[in-house]
């Protein structure tokens, strides 16, 4: 669809809300101050692995001014997961990282709460602690859940230890093909963890109402299951617990699973506001949330490809190993993920790949931006590149070989409506000055692809209130994170009611007045809550209509509205102001509300019946090496993008930058690093390396036109996908610049000069 | 905990002799606030920033004065600083970030004895010394001996740091600091390497040459075999490498969260090797041949 049938959708008004956020107005979670609010604390596992023998609370207790200090023994017998349930929001019997939540307090001031938490004592029993997810995996590993069973579909005769997660990815016969194949190229890749570092911390605050009603206030990208996961776990109904959103400071996936993202601090805070009988609010400082929230996991792929002379690829075998951490977390959605990715998305007609999630203990697995997604493309873009090395073709021209066309299949999506990751590479190539730009000595050229497929998932729901004056209060599941209901909402609804964007307020996410979400994470904001909020409004303009009908005495079908006129089509003369007739609204049905939703079965049916159109890009890049210190630069980056239309352009290129610059931080700097013991040893801004604006080339973003989505007018998921393709382009180009192949992550200035001296 | 704010040195020092190892002097605060939130709290915290006279650069004879309360960023904005002692002005520009740098003290610095501190290697190539007050006897005493391990002086709990002394370098002298840290200047450096060199009339041989090693040993070091290797001889690319080499086997790196042991020997070599090669191309207007 071209831009010009749209008032506003497509265009880049300034984000509602933005101005307070630079300005540092007390927006966030943080603000908020209750009365009589106590601080809380938690007291975390100095042992990765451990028996805890007792916990002696009693000095702790006794400090004045300590109100509550709570243990396991105050909290149900109930544990918590998604896909294994096996965790418990403070440890019972034993402890699996150093970060897992053992006791907490709540006090008048957070120095009394510090002081409060060294006078608990615990005493452990150590136990041996596994930090590798293949030692994990090994029969002589240690025991990490003693009650948690192997997953069901695991292949028989396989023997292995601490897997909370399998699947495999089964297409032709890769054995057959592979035997007949004139190239073979066999690698194994490394990812290391990392940590979304968002810069808000995260905060939680609980009150007890005086009905006996819960309230918790939480920075949750997951407002709803946050709310299922505090009534599960400290067994109340469903309908007594509310949870607000605060505003979030970033969340990248790190703040989307529920109470698991943040290590249960929502039900602990709500635990002691319940035992203090007053209202109590925990934020953790920076530390605290690198060792204990939830992170990207680091994955090892191995993986072989058989490819004809002609640069074919015939058949694929692989294998992932996937760290979950201490608990299953989003460990087996996105080490599934990464096990599909890992077969690649060009043509594949043979393909065996399985993958295992294995617990160890560490932070545990989240839904980071992308999960699964960037890991799996390091392996299996860099695997191409090293493909046609092997077959003297040119990188990019071996991929447009393996080329997928409108109704083919790829791992993971059974039918392509349409294919424009061909597009995105020929864009790129032309953007970056492929085969054209003279590289200096150690400089070199790199590209990579990555897709981000969209498909099932759960729905939500919008609701339109159409107030005196014509404006609008917008109800949605999902929260504001830099995301759709300060981008993209308001443009939606602005554009069906043809009012402006000023006119629409979104309203952050409080269980007990907004549609159930199951979160703001999966590239799924603009799909669900856009397609909702669309049809909501449509339904709101059709109630308006219907009204403005008999006073303009017009059928409903031949109204239009624009500037906040009702008009006659083709007689502008006949019209009645929109707020003429939502005022009478009022007088006659309270106020006109539209509902919508965006309904999963009836996307899957669509999809079913005539593919699915998923997003692709193509990064590319030029880096400099310094082959003294390892240092490597970027000189030149492109990022060219299918994310549909794009329905407010400077928020998408924004998603695009952000998620690029996120893995070009985990390409070139970002790990969390453990020593043998499992303690994080960099815990702070200072070691831990996120890239600093001077690290960062200017990401020249290119949206590509023409291959419209399932969202809607077209629009496709744009948060995520970014985050794909940049680890590999990265070390592609530094292949091109030095002939070394690094397959293990980050590419600092250690491992490369290491790789250099090694070559 | 105690907090004073002494006017006067003489105070200052009266208050370190009563409260010894519990006290901590306190000047930018950069590292002492990240103690106090992150370690232990000191028993008394006493503000030197309220004492006069103790900020400012000055010429004095032959070499420049500077306070302990000069910050970074006066340093590096000094055109003095610039002009005469180049070595120590780009260790004050790859110092932090800009907040920092107007925080932080070049006393704050050298008196935190980090071995990664950015100004003490030019400070050692320099051949400074400082000026040390205790509540009975002050000294004058050269850096290459202040350092007694990290976090360690010879100041220990009760001496202040009153004035950084810098001897003007031969007219003819050279050098360069060289900073390696993944993310520049706002990184804590992985290694700094400070050089300092002075050909000889016929801009032919070495006659002087000074390397200071950061970050690579309990105390920021000169590397002396290296330097001995080179004096009086023809800078060759042979003799330059070899050299190099020999300041990696000097230092004595850790490994620990930030690299290796054996990565930071690597850089060593490699920032020797650059730092000289430099030096004498700016000292010499030729390349090493
Ligand atoms: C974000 C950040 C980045 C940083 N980056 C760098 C960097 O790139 N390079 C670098 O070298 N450092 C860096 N630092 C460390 C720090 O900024 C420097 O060491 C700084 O020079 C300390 O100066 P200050 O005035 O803040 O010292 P303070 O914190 O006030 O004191 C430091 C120490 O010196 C003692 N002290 C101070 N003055 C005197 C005196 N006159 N006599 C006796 N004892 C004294 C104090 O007791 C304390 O032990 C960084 C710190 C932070 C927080």
């Amino acid at each position: 669809m071209a831009k010009a049938e749209f008032t506003v959708v497509g265009s880049s008004p300034a984000r509602i809300g933005g101005v307070e956020r630079v300005v540092g107005k007390g927006v966030y979670g943080i603000d908020v101050m209750l009365k009589d609010q106590l601080h809380g604390g938690i007291l975390r596992s100095q042992y990765a692995h451990a028996k805890i023998v007792s916990i002696d609370i009693s000095e702790a207790k006794a400090l004045l001014g300590v109100h509550a200090v709570v243990t396991a023994a105050d909290a149900p017998d109930v544990r918590y997961g998604r896909s294994y349930i096996d965790r418990y929001i403070l440890a019972r019997h034993k402890v699996r990282f150093m970060g897992d939540p053992v006791a907490a307090v709540a006090a008048e001031t957070p120095a009394l709460v510090k002081q409060a938490l060294k006078k608990i004592k615990v005493v452990y029993e150590p136990l041996p602690v596994v930090i590798d997810p293949e030692d994990a995996m090994r029969p002589e590993a240690p025991t990490l859940h003693e009650d948690m069973p192997l997953p069901k579909n695991l292949p028989d005769g396989v023997k292995v230890k601490n897997v909370c997660g399998f699947t495999a990815v089964h297409v032709g016969d890769p054995e057959k093909a592979m035997a007949e194949a004139d190239v073979i190229v066999e690698e194994a890749y490394e990812t290391k963890m990392i940590h979304p570092q968002y810069l808000e911390p995260r905060m939680t605050a609980a009150q007890v109402e005086p009905n006996g009603r819960l309230t918790v206030w939480a920075n949750a990208q997951a407002p709803f299951p946050v709310r299922q996961e505090v009534a599960k776990t400290l067994g109340m109904p469903l309908n007594k617990v509310r949870v607000i959103s605060a505003e979030l400071g970033g969340g990248f996936g790190g703040k989307g699973s529920g109470i698991t993202s943040g290590a249960a601090v929502e039900p602990i805070c709500a635990l002691l506001a319940m035992k203090a009988k007053r209202a109590v609010m925990i934020v953790l400082d920076k530390a605290e949330e690198t060792i204990s929230t939830t992170i990207r996991a680091g994955a090892k792929m191995y993986i072989k490809t058989g490819v004809k002379k002609d640069g074919t690829i015939v058949a694929r075998t692989g294998k992932v190993i996937y760290d979950a951490g201490a608990y299953s977390g989003f460990g087996t959605q996105a080490g599934g993920r990464c096990t599909n990715m890992l077969g690649g998305w060009y043509l594949m007609p043979n393909c065996h790949i399985d993958g295992y999630v294995v617990y160890t203990n560490k932070q545990v697995c989240g839904p980071v931006r992308g999960p699964g997604g960037p890991q799996a493309a390091f392996a299996v873009e860099s695997h191409m590149d090293s493909i046609a090395t092997k077959l003297g073709m040119d990188p990019a021209e071996f991929r447009m070989k393996n080329m997928p066309k409108p109704g083919d299949k790829i791992v993971g999506v059974p039918k392509l409506r349409d294919v424009s990751l061909g597009e995105t590479i020929r864009i790129a190539k032309e953007k970056i000055g492929w085969g054209k730009v003279k590289l200096e000595k150690n400089q070199g050229i790199g590209i990579a692809t990555g897709s981000w497929i969209e498909s099932a998932g759960p729905g939500g729901g919008a609701v339109v209130k159409i107030n005196e004056d014509g404006s609008a209060t917008v109800h949605i599941g999902k929260i504001d994170m830099g995301t759709i209901p300060g981008f993209g909402i308001p443009l939606i609804v602005a554009e069906e009611l043809g009012i402006p964007v000023s006119d629409v307020t979104v309203v952050n996410v409080d269980t007990d007045a907004s549609p159930w979400d199951a979160g703001t994470v999966g590239s799924r904001g603009i799909l669900v809550s856009g397609t909702a909020a669309r049809l909501a409004a449509i339904d709101a303009r059709g109630q308006i209509f219907k009204m403005a009908a008999s006073l303009l005495e017009a059928s409903p079908d031949d109204l239009e509205i624009k500037d906040k006129q009702i008009r006659v089509k083709g007689t502008p003369a006949k019209s009645v102001a929109l707020a003429t007739v939502a005022t009478n609204a009022h007088n006659i049905i309270g106020e006109v509300i539209g509902r919508g939703y965006c309904d999963n079965l009836a996307l899957m049916a669509e999809e079913k019946a005539h593919g699915s159109s998923q997003p692709f890009t193509t990064h590319a890049c030029i880096v400099e090496v310094d082959t003294d210190t390892g240092n490597v630069k970027i000189l030149k980056y492109v990022a060219v993008h299918d994310i549909g239309f794009p329905i407010h352009r400077a928020a998408v290129e924004g998603q695009i930058e952000g998620a690029a610059a996120m893995s070009i931080g985990q390409a070139l700097c970002e790990q969390v690093v453990f020593d043998k013991n499992g303690r994080t040893m960099n815990p702070s801004f200072v070691d831990y390396l996120m890239p600093t604006i001077n690290m960062m080339p200017r990401i020249e973003t290119t949206l590509v036109p023409g291959y419209p989505g399932a969202g809607p007018y077209g629009a496709k998921g744009a948060g995520e996908i970014a985050c794909v393709p940049p680890l590999a382009c990265i070390a592609n180009a530094i292949y091109n610049a030095t002939g070394v192949r690094i397959r293990k992550l980050p590419l600092s200035p250690e491992n490369v000069l290491r790789s250099l001296k090694e070559a | 905990m105690e907090y004073f704010a002494p006017k006067s040195i003489a105070e200052a020092l009266s208050l370190l002799e009563r409260y010894g190892g519990e006290a901590k002097v306190i000047a930018g605060g950069t590292d002492v606030m990240v103690d106090i939130k992150y370690k232990e709290e000191p028993g008394c915290l006493i503000n030197i920033k309220a004492i006069g006279g103790l900020a400012g650069i000055k010429e004095n004879n032959g070499g420049v004065r500077i306070g302990p309360l000069t910050t970074i960023r006066d340093l590096e904005t000094s055109a003095l600083i610039r002009d005469k002692l180049p070595v120590l002005w780009e260790a004050a520009h790859q110092f932090a970030s800009l907040q920092i740098r107007n925080t932080a003290t070049i006393g704050g610095n050298i008196c935190r004895a980090s071995p990664s501190g950015e100004t003490l290697t030019p400070l050692l190539v320099l051949e400074a010394s400082g000026n040390i007050a205790f509540s009975d006897k002050e000294t004058a005493e050269p850096f290459i001996n202040f350092f007694s391990g990290p976090g360690k002086t010879t100041l220990g709990a009760k001496g202040l740091l009153t004035a950084i002394d810098v001897p003007y370098p031969a007219a003819e002298s050279r050098g360069v600091y060289l900073k390696h840290a993944v993310r520049g200047a706002m990184d804590i450096a992985m290694v700094g390497v400070a050089v300092l060199i002075t050909p000889d009339a016929a801009k032919k041989a070495v006659r002087d040459v000074r390397i200071g090693l950061g970050a690579v040993a309990p105390t920021p070091i000169r590397a002396a075999k290296a330097e001995a290797s080179l004096r009086g001889k023809p800078l060759t690319p042979a003799l330059l490498k070899q050299a190099a080499e020999l300041a990696a086997s000097e230092a004595s790196p850790i490994d620990d969260q930030r690299s290796s042991a054996e990565y930071r020997r690597w850089i060593v070599e490699a920032l020797t090797r650059r730092g000289l090669a430099q030096s004498w191309k700016a000292a010499t207007g030729k390349e090493a041949v």
